[in-house]
């Protein structure tokens, strides 16, 4: 026991002298002692000299108080250079700073504009401020972002970044989602009125590049964006630090309390010159100039420019009427409840011009052949080999159907599917393509697809009875007794709520049907319901349940009628069936 | 003449005034290194072998204790330079890192100490339930070790608040938040505890109060007495029948053991007096051999070592990791998830079911049982001895608690995301 006593003690000793050797020397005191002696080296004044010759490693410190709370800025330490124009050419950190006129390092500091964690000494920790800091030194090709903090009338020439990233704010349609107090309104992704003083600039940059990177279930679509451009979003983005410096707590509070506006003005999303333009030419044009310019290239597909996350918009005049477009943009779930897309706000006047424009388009030219067709068409939700897995389908729902499964595809008649191809799905992102196609190229695109991707033969279901208008006359009662049903059999997969989020669907592909989807459930007709529910469907998870539960053609009516209710279609008031108090969930999180 | 002879004995002079008897060679002189020295007299003259076992201890207590002096002697002097001041407190963090001489090594020991002592402390806590030695006459020791467990987890808890930054912040607004689902009083202990609604200057004072001068004055006190009862309770515990000649160890017998008489030597010389009048079965006064030895050298150079071992433990840790520091504390943005000090996330992953009976009742529940324990299992059989089989259905249920809560603080340390929903780490 003594030996190994007296063997820790050594070692105590030794970590002792480790400890000590760190703390007598410090790498700013090195920075210092190299600049006094090369400053006395070039100094041509004996005096300097001697001065120079007498000064010892001391902390330095600008300390800053005009500018938001009190700042302490040690840079100066090893940076101790930065006015002495002598050494301009010196390596880091003894290199000298750009003057700029009007800003003395003794006013302003070093962090107001550089960021980082002014009180450190060590590299590491003024730099990077540990590893949990949200302020590290700013790159230097992001520091526009805080010079506009002062400098922040829109006009200033001198933050071109800035002004770029505010153009792609609005002409990507990320004002359409997102909240910056006095520029926008959105609401479906985070505010950003902060986003430059809550988050590192990396992030930030990474996030636009990868929305899913950090969060893999962010529905925010990636960008097409060039380096320069991620780069100006990123600037103008880390500029957005609420009342950081200059902007006044009061103004920012009234900011955030002036009243939500219907919409934007056009003069704020495309800028005022260019608004001003506008208004001399007609309707469709005026849709066609503004199209690029309000962001929804940013998802849709026209012409040669494609978002990949929304559907092509080139053939909606032979697809969609003007009732139908101005309902989308003033509120897309209403025509598609699952849709991705935010309502716009834009003034309805910019609606009137875009569905012009949109109506107006002339068609883009198609080759008259199924595969072609199927390329041009369909691969873009569907994929190319038909599974469903198109470039935009992962913002879709309902999925696209997936073409090769034959259980699906060969079980239905080829009348059904070329109606759907014809007529589109109602409220879904199938969209009527009977307007392009004709009857006949529709029916060979169909015996393409099967002919093509899907397996199997043709077995379609023989001796199917069912009513062709529902057998229980719609009342509360029968709704009532619907619900009952429902509750019984139907919202493990279909959802207490009957969004088709129950808690089996999860794992159910293709997910099962969102019911309160009011467009769909008009769109179709009674007897295919009452037969999908009877006999199942067949390549999807919905069992026979006339069968498999046993419930009477007269039930399914009743469930039918409930279901008619949900969506506000029968006669009585829709109420909410599930809205039930449901058991406190722990509020401790 | 006279005055240089007293100066040239002068340091020898000055070294018999400070210590009062000479570096010792005879059982009496050890005897009386120990009882005439304030610090060291609270050990008892001579120890029985089994204390010094380190298989037996584990050095654990001395470890906790070793721990605490670090943290009373870092903490003086991080007070040198803190101040509890919502506009100061995370500043003064930062110069500590930068301008201050051994200011990251400070805080940083500090902090690793705290972390240590909880931990250290509990497996105490464990090495005295396993070796059944709450059983009497030791009942009252243990409730003293309870008390002294929960504050050490309510001084990490209050120091935690003190660098008033994000992880503080927040750990201490959920923390403080479980407090607040005890029914009725609940909501009146916050207050109590913060000194308002929510955490501000008003609970960075009250915490730092009680950090630097409530809970270390209470938990010297109850260290003195938490020693003071060793002695008075008759030492460690230790198996029955230590105590007779045919139990000595063969390396006593051989007389390899400095102070430890053979059996044969021992019987008929009385080598100790009277010390004091003491209950209890254990402490032998008068001729019977036992299996003793003197604490001077053998008690102290260990509990040196435990000392010397933690220290060089905490100082490489410290020189290889650094105490987090994340922004400053800031209300209006709550990370996503918050989470309280990892020695309460188990707490947290059962407020997360229930706020009620993860928060408040299972830990009363648990605190009591704890208290009671001595009073509940009274069967004297198995003491001394690790593993008893005679205690299998207490070291069974103690066992599967102390597991259950070590499972739910590893889940909520790193099996919780944002939304404290289930993740994985890596």
């Amino acid at each position: 026991m003594r030996q190994a006593l007296a063997f820790l003690s050594v070692i105590v000793l030794a970590i002792h002298g480790v400890v000590f050797r760190d703390q007598l020397v410090a790498r700013w005191q090195e920075h210092q002692t190299q600049y006094f002696a090369q400053a006395e080296k070039l100094a041509d004044n004996p005096e300097v000299k001697k001065t120079l010759a007498a000064r010892r490693p001391a902390i330095e410190q600008i300390i800053v108080r005009s500018f938001g709370p009190e700042r302490v800025d040690r840079c100066t330490t090893c940076h101790i250079a930065i006015d002495d124009p002598r050494f301009e050419k010196a390596d880091q950190p003894l290199r000298t700073h750009p003057q700029i006129p009007g800003h003395k390092f003794e006013t302003f500091g070093c962090t107001l504009c550089h960021e980082g964690q002014g009180r450190g000494v060590e590299a590491f920790d003024a730099h990077e401020g540990g590893h949990d800091w949200p302020w590290p030194l700013l790159d230097k090709e992001l520091i526009e972002a805080n010079c506009v903090q002062c400098h922040n009338d829109p006009g200033w020439a001198h933050a071109p970044k800035v002004a770029a990233g505010r153009k792609l704010f609005f002409e990507r349609a990320c004002y359409t989602c997102h909240t910056i107090s006095g520029l926008s309104y959105g609401s479906i992704g985070p505010e950003l009125t902060e986003v430059g003083r809550k988050r590192r600039a990396s992030f930030v940059k990474e996030k636009i590049e990868n929305p899913r990177a950090s969060n893999p279930v962010s529905t925010m679509p990636r960008q097409d964006l060039t380096p320069e451009q991620v780069l100006e979003l990123t600037t103008f983005l880390k500029a957005q630090q609420g009342n950081r410096i200059t902007r006044a707590p009061i103004q920012q509070f009234l900011a955030t309390q002036a009243a939500r506006p219907e919409s934007l003005p056009l003069t704020s999303v495309v800028g005022a010159e260019m608004a001003a333009q506008l208004a001399a030419l007609p309707a469709a044009q005026r849709g066609e100039a503004i199209l690029p310019k309000v962001g929804c290239l940013s998802c849709h597909k026209l012409g040669d420019r494609d978002g990949k996350v929304g559907p092509e918009l080139g053939y909606t005049s032979v697809q969609r009427g003007h009732d139908w477009l101005m309902t989308h943009f003033k509120d897309p779930k209403a025509v598609v409840p699952g849709s991705l897309m935010p309502p716009y706000p834009l003034p309805g006047e910019a609606f009137e011009d875009l569905t012009q424009h949109l109506l107006a388009r002339p068609l883009p030219a198609l080759a008259a052949d199924p595969a072609s067709e199927y390329k041009e068409l369909c691969a873009r939700c569907h994929g190319e080999t038909g599974k469903g897995d198109g470039v935009i389908a992962q913002y879709l729902d309902p999925r696209p159907r997936d073409l090769t499964k034959a259980a699906f595809m060969r079980t239905k008649t080829r009348e059904r599917l070329t109606t759907s191809v014809m007529e589109g799905v109602g409220g879904t992102s199938m969209a009527p393509w009977g307007g392009v196609l004709g009857q006949e190229r529709a029916k060979a695109l169909v015996e393409y697809v099967i002919a093509t991707f899907t397996k199997g033969e043709d077995r379609f279901p023989k001796d199917r009875k069912f009513p062709q208008a529902n057998p229980v006359a719609f009342s509360v009662e029968s709704a009532a007794r619907g619900e009952a049903v429902y509750l019984n059999r139907c919202w493990g997969c279909h959802g207490k709520k009957a969004d088709g989020n129950g808690p089996n669907a999860v794992s159910i592909s293709p997910r099962p049907r969102n019911l309160r989807n009011k467009p769909f459930v008009t769109s179709v007709s009674y007897a295919r319901l009452h037969e999908s529910i009877k006999y199942g469907v067949q390549g999807t998870a919905m069992p026979a349940a006339g069968y498999d539960f046993n419930l009477s053609d007269e039930q399914i009516g009743d469930l039918l009628n409930y279901v008619l209710q949900i969506n506000g279609l029968g006669q009585a008031t829709p109420k909410l069936a599930f809205d039930k108090p449901s058991p406190p969930i722990p509020t401790a999180r | 003449m006279a005055l240089l002879r007293d100066l040239i004995d002068l340091p020898k002079n000055v070294w018999n005034s400070v210590f009062r008897n000479p570096l010792p060679s005879s059982d009496l002189g050890r005897s009386q290194t120990t009882f005439q020295n304030l610090f060291l007299h609270i050990h008892p003259v001579k120890t029985h072998v089994n204390t010094l076992r380190p298989g037996y201890t584990l050095g654990l207590g001395a470890i906790s204790m070793s721990l605490f002096i670090i943290l009373c002697v870092t903490g003086g002097l991080l007070m040198f330079y803190y101040v509890p001041s919502v506009e100061q407190a995370h500043n003064r963090m930062l110069d500590l890192a930068g301008t201050v001489a051994f200011g990251t090594l400070l805080r940083n020991m500090h902090r690793w100490s705290a972390h240590g002592m909880v931990a250290l402390v509990f497996l105490h806590l464990c090495r005295v339930f396993y070796t059944g030695s709450y059983k009497p006459p030791r009942e009252f020791n243990w409730i003293v070790g309870v008390v002294l467990f929960l504050l050490t987890l309510v001084a990490s808890f209050t120091g935690y608040l003190l660098p008033w930054d994000q992880l503080a912040f927040w750990a201490i607004t959920v923390g403080t938040a479980i407090a607040g689902y005890a029914p009725v009083l609940g909501e009146h202990m916050r207050f109590l505890l913060l000194g308002d609604r929510v955490v501000g200057q008003e609970a960075l004072i009250r915490f730092y109060v009680l950090h630097v001068a409530v809970l270390p004055t209470v938990m010297i006190v109850l260290l003195g007495v938490h020693f003071w009862r060793i002695r008075k309770d008759g030492g460690l515990s230790r198996p029955e029948g230590s105590d007779v000649p045919e139990a000595q160890t063969a390396a006593a017998r051989e007389g390899k053991l400095e102070g430890l008489a053979p059996a044969a030597k021992t019987a008929k010389v009385k080598t100790f007096g009277v010390m004091g009048l003491v209950r209890g079965p254990f402490t032998k006064v008068g001729n019977a051999p036992d299996n003793t030895v003197y604490a001077w050298p053998h008690l102290f150079v260990s509990e040196l070592f435990c000392f010397a071992l933690t220290v060089v433990a905490i100082l490489v840790v410290s020189l290889m990791f650094h105490a987090p520091l994340e922004a400053p504390a800031d209300p209006t943005h709550p990370p996503n998830p918050s989470k309280a000090p990892w020695y309460f996330l188990g707490l947290q992953e059962m407020v997360s079911y229930s706020a009620f009976w993860g928060g408040i009742g299972i830990p009363t529940i648990f605190v009591i049982l704890l208290l009671l324990l001595p009073y509940i299992d009274r069967d004297n059989r198995g003491v001394g001895v690790w593993f008893s089989r005679h205690r299998l259905l207490a070291l069974t249920l103690f066992t599967t608690l102390l597991v259950v809560n070590l499972v739910l603080i590893v889940i909520g340390t790193w099996f919780r995301g944002p939304n404290w929903a289930l993740v994985t780490p890596w």
